[in-house]
């Protein structure tokens, strides 16, 4: 017993750090905390009269998100993603000024018109006159027309929609955080598919209505608006104020853009290239199906050729980066006639030979397509973001993350720029 | 790495163990070579460890440990400990009590997991047990306790999603082990 006399203190201290054993023995099972942190898209619902009211002219803004752009009689009409549409004056490309913002929750897609605005709000068509910018007034609203992407979510993954919580018009990114024992992620908690990136662009082309860009939705020819949603492709009649569903035609899936070329619609999706006859304006006829591989694909033409871009992206993510180019004199039996290597192409526009090409974060790409087989590149642009592009008339407007930026090409060896009319960030 | 590696450091420890038997019976250093077990409901993992101590006097001892703690799992642990024990009588067969207490280094031993970052935590192990330490030659000892061990790993996965997993080991442990006169 001396040692225990001797040591007494370290004997009691371990003595007294075994009484706290029976303490651990209390939990003796291991414990297992899983935390998945997560950025997912989250919806923003506004009610049906909020949604509703929300609709009205307002004062000039900043861009902030732009997405379609739409050229129709010297104004640009942009659109700023699920906000509405911005109407600038640029008769004079070297100096745009705002004139006014219209507020229209939802909205995704424009094309004018004569005196008249046509855009998408979640599943609805509203028409604006627009006679006097200055004073844009909503004329009319067709509800329930779209039904495939008026809630579509801006990328992966995302939370479900609850259609009880009201009217979706609008996703933002939230960070969520979730703990739960033992392996608790079960895959279910937001929805990690791939969808739309809500980027930016628009497409446009020869039209009786203005130019879209090559990544628009909304496309308007002689008297009839076309449409096109995930899945369908639309005709409104427009000869009267108030539009008029004529038909649906169900196309395939992944619908993406649509572009009007004389007596026919070409429509880009992931997989294919549609080409239809609008010699029935209200009943387009297929005509043929060019199949591509999985990508992002905007589709313009111009003479006897269709350009395609195919674009590998986080929503095509097997997709490959290249320009097509298809030869469409027998727009039933579309030929490919050579293919081009892009960085990240996105949309495109030509104007008489003159090929642009908006690679994205990697500039602009500027190619000689007098003779489609052969393509000749003129010139990259890299320190410019172009998400899609309308040559029009020697101006050049470029859209891109870091806002719109408009060319002169009368010397296509030579393009001078002419303005910006830059994004400013939240 | 698998239960193969333990069994070769266990070889290894196993040879030192037989070279140090022509030990120094009156050296105040020991060497200590154990090997815990520590069951759960569905697995039994194992602890190898090696300590080694300073006798400060017949009764207490103190000194420096690592070993290898395999866990099914995809992290397995490298504990660097401090190791004290105290016997509670002078005989040569005697009850003890100790403390092993320190931190771990984490080791990814299922490939197969892709993990983008791991960690080990710190751990106790605290415990009672008996040991028989002859004037001459190698003594051993049976213990029992509890010991509590804490990993982290976590991953990436796409450019939106972080998975964290946080395991706490608390088990009950049996050990037995053999110890030299340096």
């Amino acid at each position: 017993m001396k040692g225990i006399t001797g040591h007494k203190g370290y004997l009691h201290g371990l003595i007294g750090l075994l009484l706290f054993i029976p303490l651990f023995f209390s939990a003796c099972e291991d414990q297992r905390i899983q935390t998945v942190t997560r950025t997912e898209y989250e919806p923003v619902y506004m009610t049906e009269q909020e949604f509703q009211n929300a609709v009205q002219l307002e004062e000039p803004r900043q861009l902030e998100k732009p997405g379609k752009i739409y050229l129709y009689n010297g104004y640009l009409f942009v659109n700023e993603i699920n906000k509405g549409v911005h109407i600038i004056d640029n008769r004079d490309p070297s100096s745009p000024s705002k004139i006014g913002f219209v507020n229209i929750p939802a909205n995704k897609d424009i094309a004018v018109k004569g005196d008249r605005l046509y855009a998408d709000s979640h599943s609805d068509l509203v028409v604006f006159d627009i006679s006097d910018m200055q004073n844009a007034e909503l004329i009319v609203r067709k509800e329930g027309v779209f039904e495939f992407s008026a809630s579509k979510h801006p990328g992966y993954p995302y939370q479900p929609a609850d259609p009880e919580k009201g009217i979706v018009v609008d996703w933002k990114k939230v960070e969520v955080e979730e703990t739960c024992q033992g392996d608790c992620y079960n895959g279910h908690r937001g929805i990690f598919f791939d969808s739309q990136t809500g980027a930016l662009s628009e497409a446009g082309s020869p039209s009786s209505g203005g130019i879209g860009g090559s990544m628009a939705r909304f496309a308007i020819t002689g008297d009839y608006l076309y449409a096109v949603d995930d899945q369908s492709l639309f005709a409104f009649d427009i000869s009267s104020s108030d539009p008029t569903k004529v038909s649906k035609n169900d196309i395939g899936w992944s619908i993406e853009t649509i572009f009007p070329y004389e007596q026919n619609l070409f429509i880009g999706s992931a997989s294919a290239m549609y080409i239809y006859d609008i010699s029935s304006p209200g009943f387009p006829e297929q005509l043929s199906i060019f199949p591509h591989f999985t990508a992002c694909d905007p589709v313009v033409a111009e003479g006897d050729f269709a350009y395609v871009t195919l674009r590998n992206s986080e929503r095509c993510p097997q997709g490959v980066n290249r320009l097509e180019v298809i030869d469409i004199q027998d727009l039933v039996s579309p030929q490919k006639v050579n293919t081009y290597q892009m960085l990240n192409p996105h949309g495109l526009g030509i104007d008489n030979g003159d090929l642009f090409v908006g690679e994205g974060d990697k500039g602009l790409r500027i190619l000689d397509a007098t003779d489609p087989a052969n393509i000749k590149q003129i010139r990259h642009i890299s320190d410019i973001k172009a998400m899609d592009v309308i040559p029009f008339d020697h101006v050049l407007m470029v859209t891109g993350k870091d806002g719109i930026v408009q060319y002169d090409y009368s010397d296509i060896n030579n393009l001078e720029l002419l303005s910006t009319i830059p994004v400013v960030k939240e | 790495m698998d239960r193969n590696f333990l069994s070769q450091i266990l070889f290894l420890c196993l040879i030192f163990a037989v070279i140090s038997i022509s030990s120094n019976a009156q050296s105040k250093y020991k060497l200590n070579i154990g090997l815990d077990i520590l069951p759960d409901d569905d697995t039994v993992s194992e602890r190898l460890k090696v300590t080694n101590n300073y006798q400060f006097s017949p009764q207490l001892s103190a000194g420096l440990g690592t070993g290898f703690t395999y866990y099914d799992d995809p992290l397995s642990l490298i504990p660097i400990f401090i190791d004290l024990r105290y016997k509670l009588l002078q005989n040569d067969l005697a009850p003890f009590v100790f403390l092993d207490t320190g931190y771990t280094i984490s080791v990814l031993t299922d490939t197969d997991t892709r993990t983008d970052s791991h960690r080990g935590g710190w751990m106790l192990n605290p415990g009672l047990g008996v040991q028989f330490s002859p004037k001459n030659g190698p003594g051993w000892y049976l213990s029992i306790g509890y010991s509590t061990d804490h990993s982290q790993f976590e991953r990436e996965e796409g450019s939106s999603r972080t998975i964290k997993n946080e395991v706490t080991y608390k088990r009950l442990m049996a050990g037995f082990g053999l110890f030299f006169r340096l």
